[in-house]
């Protein structure tokens, strides 16, 4: 089956009373929906899209929120043919805006906080556009506020097959399908939705909605996984910190759930503390918002522990280029490349970026990632501008241009800096105009109001001489990060700067 | 204050915690008062927080368990040196 809609539907008829959803997170702790519920409040809701004149295969801007109604809310989407165009209710004013600019949806449609309905007066869609939305179910956006706007039109039948595979190697890896699946991160985005709620789909899976992890909840998380039987749990590596920081023991009346990491860089640090406080082996999965979801799964060791490497991968071809261009095998390191079925048609509307991201069918991923004498890799760093916060790619592109518009400011430079846990951020170095009244304390502020607190930098410092650049003009990334060093007395991250 | 077991005294670890705090948290952090709460007073986030937690088991040469008193004593800057002043010692049994 190889329509999201479909796989719900069917669902609704093998087990219409068991349960899809737990919630365990206020305000909603308490209630559950069964696959059946689900279905009847989709129903519903697509009575209440066509009332509002919803035109059948539109695009549906849905901010993302931890509500009961958002998977039936995205269902009668998709039972209109529609595309839900996925947003963050913490992003910024600007990013949000120059998001809807680019997609243009025919509708804005917000479930708190109480369904509302919107339509938006469009353009005639060109041809090019409504073919790359042939299929679709989402529209995910990486970088939304740059005049290179970088989004991924996720088709029903790509997504479909990627989590049929996502549930296979689960059965692989543990030898039967999960029944419960945890999520105990915001629903903020194309990852959190299909890393829980379409892999436990793909699995005929329960979500359990638990208390959203940070120090303060830690404490009792394992506690809750094994009192609501969860059996697959998927944590980026800054939340697997926050369990080794902060989660009291197992208690170890049950088996332990399938732990699975990913969407950013995993330190052995993290993961050799992980094995050894809860004796459960750690699964280091790699993927991209291009490939839709995970692409690898990680591996076992002889002990059961996860090994760092990130595995092999599932119905995608991969392969390494090295720092002279040439694709080798064996040992060593080079750029990640894919190209399989499933692997994303282009960027929506922007055709330029489309290009420049593929050699032939071969997508160049921008990851660094190293090959051992086994065949096992393991990432190393990145070759694209951008750096992983938390788990959100940030283009540093993106940060510049928002900053060039300020009042006062001259020209600007996001940094990549290395956070002491081994985390990634930013900073902003920033010259304005000499003797205006612009002010460096405001530029972080003004910057959260525009595209949100996580593409906030760290910290901005003021430069009086010219940005370094290279002969085109283009900033000289290089060059940028020895400034940082020099006028922060902060190390930047100096991975990948021989490439 | 004495130096006990190589850990910092009172005094190195606020100026090692100020430094710190300057890396991740920018100048606002040179003026942070040493019994202000640093998220509330804007210094870490939830992001950040983790790093900190990872410093403070830096400075006290082991690591932290992070029980509800644990979680409390890490949140200024003078109330954190409690849990490098009580660690265990390295050389413990």
């Amino acid at each position: 089956m190889m329509n999201l809609l479909a796989i719900y539907e069917s669902m609704a008829d093998e087990k219409p009373d068991e349960l899809a959803l737990i919630y365990r997170r206020e305000p909603y702790v308490g209630e559950t929906r069964t696959w059946g519920q689900l279905r009847e409040r989709s129903e519903f809701l697509t009575k209440r899209l066509i009332a509002a004149n919803f035109p059948e295969g539109g695009l549906c801007a849905v901010v993302l929120t931890d509500n009961p109604d958002m998977l039936p809310l995205l269902m009668a989407i998709w039972r209109l043919r529609g595309v839900a165009v996925l947003a963050d209710k913490m992003w910024g004013d600007r990013l949000r805006e120059s998001v809807f600019s680019h997609s243009q949806p025919n509708a804005f449609v917000s479930l708190e906080p109480e369904l509302t309905v919107t339509l938006m007066v469009q353009p005639e869609r060109s041809a090019d556009r409504k073919r790359q939305l042939e299929d679709g179910a989402l529209l995910s956006y990486t970088s939304g506020s740059t005049g290179d706007p970088k989004a991924i039109v996720m088709t029903h039948g790509r997504l479909s097959t990627t989590m049929y595979a996502a549930a296979a190697a689960v059965v692989r890896h543990r030898g039967a399908p999960p029944q419960r699946v945890g999520c105990s991160m915001r629903l903020s985005g194309s990852g959190a939705l299909n890393l829980h709620y379409t892999w436990a789909l793909a699995s005929g899976a329960t979500v359990v909605v638990m208390p959203q992890l940070e120090l303060s909840t830690a404490r009792n998380y394992w506690r809750e996984i094994e009192e609501y039987e969860v059996d697959q749990m998927f944590l980026v590596p800054p939340l697997i910190d926050v369990l080794n920081h902060a989660a009291a023991p197992r208690l170890r009346l049950r088996k332990p759930p399938i732990c699975i990491t990913g969407s950013s860089p995993l330190s052995t640090k993290t993961q050799d503390r992980f094995h050894r406080k809860f004796s459960v082996g750690l699964l280091n999965a790699f993927g991209l918002t291009e490939t839709m979801c995970a692409a690898f799964f990680g591996e076992y060791d002889e002990n059961g522990m996860g090994r760092h490497s990130i595995g092999q991968p599932a119905l995608l071809k991969a392969r390494l280029r090295n720092l002279e261009g040439e694709v080798f095998d064996g040992q060593g390191d080079g750029e990640l490349e894919l190209s399989g079925p499933v692997m994303f048609g282009g960027y929506f509307g922007n055709e330029a970026a489309t290009q420049a991201a593929f050699r032939g069918s071969w997508f160049r991923t921008g990851d660094l990632l190293r090959r051992d004498e086994a065949g096992r890799m393991t990432t190393v760093g990145r070759i694209k501008d951008v750096v992983m916060k938390g788990s959100f790619a940030i283009y540093l592109n993106e940060i510049e241009e928002a900053a060039n518009t300020l009042d006062g400011v001259v020209e600007s430079a996001a940094v990549p800096i290395q956070l002491p846990d081994g985390g990634e951020d930013f900073g902003l170095l920033v010259r304005f105009h000499p003797g205006g009244a612009a002010r460096v304390d405001e530029i972080a502020g003004a910057l959260k109001q525009m595209l949100g607190g996580l593409r906030t930098p760290r910290r901005v410092i003021e430069i009086a001489q010219p940005l370094p650049r290279t002969g085109q003009e283009k900033l000289s990334r290089v060059a940028l990060r020895a400034l940082w060093q020099e006028v922060s007395g902060q190390a930047a991250m100096d991975w990948a700067t021989q490439l | 204050m004495i130096p006990t077991n190589g850990r910092p005294t009172e005094e190195e670890f606020i100026a090692r915690a100020r430094r710190f705090l300057r890396e991740i948290g920018g100048e606002k952090a040179d003026s942070v008062d040493v019994d202000a709460n640093l998220i509330e007073s804007g210094i870490l986030d939830s992001l950040a927080i983790i790093a900190y937690v990872a410093f403070v088991e830096e400075q006290r040469g082991s690591e932290l368990e992070m029980g509800p008193e644990e979680l409390a004593l890490i949140m200024t800057i003078r109330s954190a040196y409690q849990l490098v002043r009580i660690a265990p010692s390295p050389n413990a049994a």
